[in-house]
Parts: structure tokens; sequence; C-alpha cells
């Protein structure tokens, strides 16, 4: 409380008195000089004060407030070490939060693109609803029947029927009634009856009785049905008969009407027959023209044969001796051009010059070709009037020798396709039929699968996939939608006339009505914001790679694929494929051909976001690949390896690629067809030209499969099965075959093994010479090279882009 | 919840009519309509209402009054209250539009505004126009100088009248020996805003002269969210009596709540304890007509731990001076609803005098 002060009183030696009151008056000095320190802090006192050193701090009361120095500077110093104790304790708790947080951080992005992805989910999930909805509103219901006119009274029998509709009855075929079929015979020949056999093996719709028909056809030796009925085709395998009042549809060589078919049936070919390969070019005579019997002059034919040309203009006036079938064929097959006049020979003529590739000449406007109003002809012949003649050889000089060998390949495959055995020419009959008629045909499921497990498809047991998929390296590759499978069946009607030509002249497939059509008609991109025209469209937001990722886009409504995975041993290596497919966008189903027939599959199997189907198959072929299973519900079918490892990004960018060309197949590592020496040799060395994509890693539409197992030549699946090997190049050579065009690789993948996986089939020796041997093998039976090269490959958009910050790439590495 | 009403940056001289207030300053009160009674209206609204009706300034006469009340209740307005009242824009959309004239010299009572989490939306929820706002828990953001009010946070039990001026006061010698330099209890937040200041007073803590003690009590979700420290809090929080510390407490800790203003500031007031008020840009009450310096010690919130220093180091003169004046502003303008009621208006009565005084000069 108080300040003690230095100074001391001195006493000397005086009397008690005088002590004692000395000793008073110190102590009252010493009073008021307290009293005054702690009250009225007179300035001299505290200068004073200051000037003395301080002893004790808990004496100091420097404020007068009754608390001294000391203490409140215990009180600081309590209330410091109170803090800092707890900023210790914070510091520790800071650490371990910011542990957690740099967790989270980490987190963040990847988060990020799981909301992204799950809106995408949810939004794609709302667009499938409101087009179900949609799809809800529209009321299905069968056809009604045709209507029966009464013809009796509106035309007598007398007059000739000059038109389809004056001798059908399309009461008796329903577009729905899928064409039954009668057929029968009114002669009793070795041929009618041979034709009655091919015909009832032909027929997808045969009936027993004629009046469950809607077509009858009578095979008949040149004697007409005596009782002619509506409906009727008289089936001529003699004579042309001469009468058209006739009520039936004749197959016959001439005395043609509007709606017969123009077919001498008895030079169609019992088997078929070996044809000319299209290479080489070069025949020994330009032109050959064989006069049977005129009534021009003869030598208005022979000057032709003076006619400057390069190689010699041959000119031959038959009758029946010198004549042989062997003499045409042989004048026909060493001739580059065949000039053909209208003559009871034309017909053998004709498809003779189509098996020997001689481009056949035709000297008359009028002259009847087979199915002509269905097959387009100029394709693969040149049609001349005979008074153009003198000039032909000029006209056919000036051909590119890329055109002759066009026209030569086109006409050998309308041969093969329409005309080359009695079973094609039935068929091809049947198809015009229906063409005629419009009737699609049944839904044939040649491909119903058998499930592996029992009767199920699916594995019995299930387990858990732990990846994380569908974020490749922190970009999304897109939403999972829901299922969705390719509209099936959608150009029942279409096909009859909007893509009438592309069925029998590129295609070349009438005879059933197609699942799918690979290159069909797409809407204007505009469509996509119409409300009307929108409706399975996937617009891509304005943007670069996020908004891309979020949607398929692209020139179509938004479609799914199938992966078909082969497998034969290695499980373990078939779990690795299928985790690796987890959570992949828009895929709509995996099957997995069991090609192992001695062994049941494990039970269990991962189980993905979509269905693992396996299927059983009767033996180990390699075509089983290729099968177009029912269970295939997508146009799109990526074929795939149980071994390959390829980036989830990879396949979505090749699946755009595709959709783009779908008459293409899409894939990864390339090879080509080079020649050594005066062979052709299978070739895996690193190229700027390729001709072939591997088809253990490559997108290929699912009516390739079809034509593949049904349309391709049945030697090459047999070789394929017999030396288990070569099925990829079946496949190239017949897709570029079918377009004429190369197949697309994409991104910089040159081999498709994973580093990991040991067995396998290429590391056999003979692997590489079986190889070369089947593309010798299948360029002879396709008689020539179908394979054509390419010399670019396809990456995304913004690959190797600069881009701005705020941007994305399409993908991250492809 | 209303979008966001701008408030019209209003002055008494552009927002208020002088001309309704020459002759006589009455008030007059909207009446209150059966149909917009949604629950019973606050005791504390109702007693000031009663105040009014019954002093001398009232009139029933709309043409004759300076000042305009609502009937309606607007003292919470805090949307998850359970006294919120939801139709205040239909009660004053029913008013004569020519008396309400869009809120001008209409006087608005408000006790509570904004809601969890951030109390920070000052609108009242409704249109208030030109209207002066007296309001608890003013903040500088949102306080209109000269033109709202500042009104001090009580509860409905505060005493209605009180004709005593003067309360009874201990003699000097017993106030200075309070038991306790400084005081404080109650809760803190584990979770929200204004716990900044509660939860560091413990460090100030030294179970002697100086009480800080704080729970983590409130809500029912408290536990979800205590800290390590609760369970040590809560123990020591119940070893203190509220108003033992108040009464033995020389200095008491007024530190801001989830609002700016708080009950206790009335209550430490009331118990002769000098105010130390740790609440950033809080407008004190009545700050227009009370020089709270001399009544109170205002600390901001970051200099929170230097208070013992500072209330140590501060003159026994100085702190007697500080009580007394605490003890008068009290007794003087805070005692009781009425002495509050009142002073509102004649603060706004000095504005009117003031720039009647001022057009006389001129």
């Amino acid at each position: 409380m108080a300040i003690k002060l230095n100074g001391s009183s001195r006493s000397f030696v005086p009397s008690l008195r005088v002590s004692a009151f000395l000793i008073f008056i110190f102590f009252v000095i010493t009073y008021i000089i307290i009293y005054n320190v702690s009250f009225s802090e007179p300035s001299w006192i505290t200068q004073d004060a200051l000037k003395q050193n301080i002893e004790n701090l808990d004496d100091y009361d420097a404020s007068c407030s009754g608390y001294s120095i000391g203490r409140i500077l215990r009180e600081q110093k309590r209330i410091l070490a109170s803090v800092r104790l707890e900023l210790t304790e914070s510091q520790v708790k800071i650490e371990e939060i910011r542990t957690v947080q740099e967790e989270l951080q980490r987190l963040i992005p990847q988060k990020q693109l799981e909301l992204s992805a799950l809106e995408g989910e949810i939004e794609a999930a709302q667009r499938q609803l409101e087009e179900l909805r949609e799809t809800q509103n529209v009321k299905v219901f069968l056809p009604f029947s045709p209507l029966q006119i009464p013809r009796e009274l509106e035309q007598p029998s007398q007059i000739s029927p000059n038109q389809l509709d004056d001798i059908i009855d399309y009461s008796r075929c329903s577009i729905s009634s899928f064409m039954p079929v009668y057929v029968d015979i009114i002669t009793s020949g070795q041929s009618e009856k041979e034709w009655l056999n091919v015909f009832q093996e032909v027929i997808p719709n045969l009936v027993e009785t004629p009046d469950k028909a809607c077509i009858k056809i009578h095979i008949s030796n040149g004697i007409a049905s005596p009782n002619t009925t509506f409906n009727s085709i008289l089936f001529n395998v003699g004579s042309p008969i001469i009468n058209f009042q006739s009520k039936s549809i004749h197959v016959q060589a001439s005395k043609i009407r509007s709606f017969d078919f123009p077919v001498d049936v008895n030079h169609i070919a019992v088997e078929k027959v070996d044809l000319t390969p299209l290479l080489p070019f070069q025949r020994e005579n330009l032109i050959s023209l064989i006069v049977d019997n005129t009534e021009l002059n003869f030598s208005a034919f022979s000057s032709l044969s003076a006619e400057p040309s390069r190689r010699p203009i041959v000119i031959v006036k038959c009758s029946q001796e010198n004549c042989s079938l062997e003499r045409r064929r042989q004048l026909i097959g060493s001739s580059t051009f065949c000039f053909l006049l209208p003559s009871e020979m034309f017909f053998q003529d004709f498809l003779s010059s189509l098996q020997l590739g001689c481009i056949p000449i035709i000297l008359s406007n009028s002259q009847l070709l087979p199915f002509q109003d269905l097959i387009d002809w100029r394709r693969a012949t040149y049609r001349l009037p005979l008074a153009r003649l003198p000039e032909a050889h000029f006209i056919v000089q000036s051909f590119e020798i890329s055109d002759i060998i066009e026209m030569r390949r086109v006409g050998r495959l309308f041969y093969e396709t329409y005309l080359a055995d009695r079973h094609l020419l039935a068929r091809s009959l049947l198809a015009a039929l229906r063409y005629k008629l419009q009737i699609p045909t049944r839904e044939v499921r040649r491909n119903q699968a058998i499930p592996l497990f029992n009767s199920s498809f699916t594995a019995p047991k299930g387990s858990v996939v732990n990846v994380q998929a569908n974020f490749d390296d922190e970009y999304l590759l897109g939403p999972l939608e829901s299922r969705v499978e390719s509209t099936s069946y959608a150009y029942n009607f279409t096909e009859f006339q909007l893509y009438s030509y592309d069925f029998w002249n590129i295609i070349m497939s009438p005879h059933y009505t197609k699942e799918f059509l690979v290159n069909a008609a797409e809407l204007p991109t505009e469509a996509e914001f119409f409300e009307d025209t929108k409706i399975g469209f996937r617009p891509i937001e304005p943007g670069s790679g996020a908004e891309f990722s979020k949607a398929l886009g692209g020139n179509r409504q938004r479609e799914q694929f199938t992966v078909v995975l082969l497998t034969y041993e290695r499980d373990a290596v078939l779990t690795g494929a299928l985790e690796r497919l987890h959570q992949l966008p828009y895929l709509n189903k995996i099957i997995v051909v069991w090609n192992n027939v001695n062994r049941d599959p494990p039970d269990t199997w991962p189980s993905l976001h979509i269905p693992v189907e396996f299927i059983r198959v009767a033996e180990n072929n390699l075509n089983n690949r290729f099968v177009p299973w029912d269970r295939i519900e997508t146009e799109a079918v990526l074929s795939l390896d149980d071994d390959i490892d390829l980036m989830q990004q990879e396949i979505i960018l090749a699946f755009r690629v595709w959709r783009e060309n779908r008459d293409r197949i899409v894939g990864f590592p390339a090879r080509h067809h080079a020649r050594y020496g005066d062979s052709m040799f299978y070739n895996s060395n690193h190229t700027c030209q390729m001709s072939m994509i591997l088809t253990g890693a490559a997108f290929i539409h699912k009516n390739y499969l079809t034509a593949y197992t049904y349309e391709m030549p049945a030697e090459i699946r047999e070789h394929v099965n017999s030396i288990k090997n070569c099925e990829d190049i079946a496949m190239n050579y017949l897709v570029s075959h079918l377009t004429r065009k190369p197949p697309i690789k994409t991104t910089s993948r040159w081999t498709l093994k994973c580093p990991t996986c040991t067995e396998s089939l290429y590391k056999e020796g003979t692997h590489f010479e079986k190889r070369h041997e089947c593309m010798r093998l299948f360029t002879k039976i396709y008689g020539y090279n179908p394979l054509k090269f390419s010399q670019f490959r396809a990456d995304s958009i913004l690959f190797k882009t600069r881009l701005p910050q705020n941007h994305q790439k399409c993908f991250k590495y492809v | 919840q209303n979008p966001t009403i701008e408030r019209k940056q209003c002055t008494m001289s552009n927002c208020f009519d002088f001309s309704k207030c020459s002759t006589s300053k009455k008030v007059y009160i909207h009446p209150m309509e059966k149909r917009f009674e949604e629950s019973p209206q606050s005791v504390i609204y109702s007693k000031i209402l009663k105040h009014f009706l019954e002093s001398n300034h009232y009139t029933n006469d709309p043409n004759e009054a300076c000042i305009f009340l609502l009937g309606i209740d607007t003292t919470d307005r805090d949307v998850r209250s359970q006294n919120y009242v939801k139709n205040v824009n239909d009660y004053i959309e029913s008013l004569d539009p020519s008396v309400w004239n869009n809120g001008r010299n209409h006087l608005i009572f408000n006790f509570y505004h904004g809601t969890f989490p951030d109390y920070d939306d000052h609108n009242l929820n409704f249109d208030t126009g030109e209207a002066m706002i007296a309001r608890a828990s003013s903040s500088e953001n949102n306080f209109i100088k000269v033109f709202d009010v500042s009104l001090p946070l009580f509860h409905e039990n505060h005493p209605y009248e009180i004709k005593e001026s003067k309360s009874e006061r201990n003699d000097d010698r017993i106030e200075n020996q309070r038991k306790y330099l400084v005081s404080f209890k109650g809760k803190r937040y584990v979770y929200g805003i204004g716990s900044g200041t509660r939860n560091l007073v413990h460090h100030l803590h030294n179970g002697d002269d100086i009480v800080m003690v704080t729970t983590c009590k409130h809500n029912n979700d408290w536990q979800v969210y205590q800290d390590d420290r609760c369970q040590r809090d809560n123990d020591e929080y119940d070893r203190w009596e509220y108003d033992e510390l108040l009464a033995n407490s020389t200095f008491c800790l007024v530190p801001r709540g989830r609002r700016l203003g708080s009950f206790r500031f009335l209550e430490t007031l009331r118990s002769g304890c000098v105010p130390v008020v740790i609440s950033d840009s809080w407008i004190l009450p009545f700050s227009e007509t009370i020089d709270w310096n001399s009544a109170a010690i205002v600390v901001a919130e970051r200099d929170a731990l230097s208070i013992p220093e500072l209330l140590m180091s501060t003159s026994r003169r100085r702190v007697k001076e500080l009580r007394e004046s605490a003890r008068n502003v009290y007794d003087a303008y805070l005692r009781s609803i009425q002495v509050i009621s009142d002073h509102v208006l004649r603060i706004i009565f000095k504005r009117i005098d003031n720039k009647i005084e001022l057009e006389d000069h001129q």
C-alpha cells in the first residue's frame, strides 16, 4: 500500500522527552507523506517517488485503483499463460483439422464429378420419363384388313390385265400376314420337282393349302394353269407361254407383260460355279459379239472389227454347229466387253458374262433384264440402242479402267446375290414379290441365344466392383443413363420405297426385313431443338470438354452399345475385363460368349451397372464372336477380347466416332496388307497406311454380324473355324467388300494385349503364317481383295489443341 | 419470407412532417381489429401501448396527432420465433392510407430482428416506409442517426411504473467493498454468430475476484457441437449465482449475444454494477441523449483479454463516478417501462423542439 522511502531519521542522544517528541513528529510527517501519496498525489511527491527504486511492485498502485502493478502483472501473466495453453492446444487441433481438410480437399474434385454424374443421371432419367410419357400416348393397334375389290364385275376375264393390281387380291395379303406362300407343280417333270424342293426350302412362310396363301406358285413346263385365279405365279420351266389374258404372273424368258418376271429359269445354275477374279484387268479381246440370227446384214456387224482398237474386236456369226456353250463361254471369258443382242441365247450369255467378268453391253433398249425394276443393272452393264453399234467401240474404249472393274465387280455381286443358283433365284423372286406387295417378313429369331446358367443369362452370384470408374482421370465420361435399346424394325415399310434402291443395289440384302439399318436417314441437326422432333436427342450445351462429356450429342438420337466378349479359358482375365467396364457410360449390356464348351463357368462374376449375360454355345468356334445374337439389342456392338486393356475414355471416343461412321469398323490397333515378292502378306508393323482394324476391340454395326453369319461366303467361316484364326480378317474383308470403305482407326494404340496377360492364341508360331494364308484365300473367294487403305486416324476435336484456362479438353488423353 | 426491402435513407427533415406537431404533440394509436389477432399481443407491447393510451399525450383523433403508433405487435420480427406476427403487411394495408401516409410520423417498436444463423437481416419483414424505428440491438450499419431511436432490451416483468426517481443506494464504503472486480455468467454458443467474446472470457476467470463462467447449454442440440471445454465450463458455471454475482461485482461484462443488445445491460445497471460493454458497432440505448462514456465502459471485442488490466487500472475515483452515473442514468431513463416509453417520446419531441427553435431563430 505504501511506498517505502529510503529516508531514515537519525537520532542523537537527547533526553527521553525530546526523543519521544521527535519520534512523534516523525510519525506525523510519515503519516502525512503516506496520506499524500495515496490520495492527493502532489506532483513533487510522485516525481520524487519515481526517482526512487521500486522494491516491491505489490506496494505500487500506479493508478490508485486499489490494485498494485504487481497484482495487475500477475493477472496479465495468468491470462497470458491461459491463452498460451489454449493456443498450443488449438495448434494441435488445427493440425488434426488440417489433415482432415486436406483429405477432404482431395476428395472435392472427385465428389464434384460424382455430383455431376448424378445430376446427369437425374437429368437422363427425367428425360426418359418424359419420353416414356410421350410413347404411352401412342395408340398401338393391329391394322385393318385390306379392301376386297369385287373385280369379277368390274373386269370381264377376257380383258388382259395390264397392271399388278388387276391380278392381285390384296385382301389375302395383309401387311401383317408375312406373305404366306403356297407352292405346287402343274406338270410333273424332273425340273419342276427340283424347283418345288427349292421353293419349299426357301419360302419363309410356307403354307400347305392354297386358300391360306397370299401367293400361289405353280411350277409348270410351258402349260398354263387350267383355272387361273388371283395371286398366282406361273413359274415356267418350259418354253414361254403366250397368253396375255392370263391372271397369273409369269416367270419366263420372254413374252412378258409389265408385271411378269423376265427370267429364263432353265439357265440358272443348279450349283454355284466358280467366278473369274476381277483382276487382272486386261483380256485377250476388247469386244466380242455373237450374232445368232439377225434381220440385219451381218456386214453391219463385221465392219466393227475393222475399227481401230488396241485389242481385237471379235465378231462371230453363230450357227448351232460352231457355237457350242463352251465356245460361247470361251469367247465371253476372253473379252472385256460382251456385246449382247436380243435373242433366245440372250439370258444365257448375260449370265455367262456376269460369271466370267465380261461387261455386258446390251444392244437394245427393250431387252428386259431380271428384276430390272429393283436391280439397277446400269451399275454393271451398259445399254445402247442397236443403231449406235458403229459408235459403241468408241464409247467402251473411253471407260476408265476403274469404272470397268467396278462394273465387273457389281455384275459379279448381283450375280452372286440374286442369280447364282436356284435357291438364290427363288429367294430373289420372293423378295421381289414382297417388295411389290409391301409385306414385311416374319421376325426371324435365327440366333436365339441359350443361357449359360440353366435358364438364366446372368450369373447366379455377383461380386461387388470397387472400381470408381466413369471418372477417367478426373474427366467425366458421360452420364449413366438408364438402359435404352436401339429402335428395331423401324424401316419395315420404308424399305420398300425410300430404301428400296439401297436394299437391292448397295446392301444387297432384300430378302428379310431388317432389325436395323446401317445408314438410315438422319434428321437435320437443328431438329434436336424442336419440340416434336427432339425426343431422344441429347444436345451438347455450348462449351468445351465439360459440356461435351455431359451429353452424347451428334447427329442422331441417343443410343447405347453392347459389348460382346469372347472368352475361353481365363476366368481371372475375364473378371478383370468386366470390372474395367464398370460404370462405363452408354454401355447397354455385356454379352459373354462362353466358348469353352467343356467347362461350366464359376457362379460368381462381377455385378456391374448393367447386365452381364453369358451365352452358351454348341462348339468352340471363333465365328461365335460375330453371331448376331438376339440378346444384342443395340445397333452398336463393341467386339472385345477378354485380355484387352483399354481406357474407358478410349472406348467412349471410339463409340462417338463410330456413331458418325456406322458402316465402318472403328477400333484401335490397325493392320495392313502388303506385298512382298509376288505374294500378299498380313502385316502388323508400325505403318502409316492401314487397311484392317483388329476386332479384339472394335465397334461394328450389328448388321455386319448378320452379314458375317448369313451373307458372307460359308467357306470363309468354315476356314476360320478350322484354323481357329482370322475371324477379324474375315470381318474386315466383309465390311470393306460391302461398303468399299476402309475401317477407321482411333487413338494412338498399336497393341491391345494387357501386359500382365500371358497365355494367348497369338503366341503360336504359326499365327502369322495362318493369317497370310487367310488373306490369300479370302481374296480368292471374293474374286478380289476388298480391303481399302486409310492414312489417317480419328482423335477428339480438341486433342492436343492449346486451350484457354477455363476450357476443358474433350477427353484427357485421347 | 419477404424479399429484401430497401429502407429509405430518412432524416427528420425529409421523412417527418413537423407541421403535425406545431400546435400539440399528441400520440395516436392505430386501432387493432380482432381479425388481425393471430395470437395474444405480447405483454411488453401491451404495456407500452397502455402507457401511451393513458398518457396525456394520447389522442384518438388522427388529425390532431403528431406521432403515430401501430396497434399490431411488431416487437418480435424473428421469423422463427413463436411470437412472430405474420400479418403485419395485411394490417398496414388495412389502415387508412392517408393516416398511414407511408409511415410518415410513425414510430415502430422492435426488440428482435433477423433470425438464425446470422441475425443480419435488419428489415422487419414488412415495409416500414418512412417510419422511425425504435429498436433494441441497433447497429451502426442499420441505425439512422437522429431519426431512429435505440432502445434497451428489457423483460416483460421489468417494472411498469416506479414513482420514486431515486433508488436506494448503499453507502460508498459498502460499494467499494464489492467482492468481485468483474464478473460474467452466461451462455456461450458452440456454433453460430456471437460467440467470439463469450468463448474467450474463461481466460480471465481466476475464481477469486474475477469470475467468468459460461455454459454451453443452449437450444437442444448443443451436445452435438460441444467442444472439449464444455464439461469443465458447465461444472464451474453451476458454482456461481447470477444475481449474487451482479450484486457483488464492481463491473459486469455485457458481451453481445446472438444480437448486439442483451437483457444483461439493464440488469447490470439495475444491480448497481458498471457495465463493460463488448459489442462492436452496437448503438447503446438512448445514445442520442445519454452520454454513456460516463456510465459504462465500452471495450472493442478484440480487446476483451485486456479487460482485467483496464479495470484494475481504473482509479477508484473514476469507478465511483461511473457507478454513480450508471445509477443516475438507470433511475432517470430506464427504471420502468413507463420511463423508457416516455423517453422515446422525449427524444423525438426534443428533435421537434430543436427544429422549431432553429426556425424561430432564423
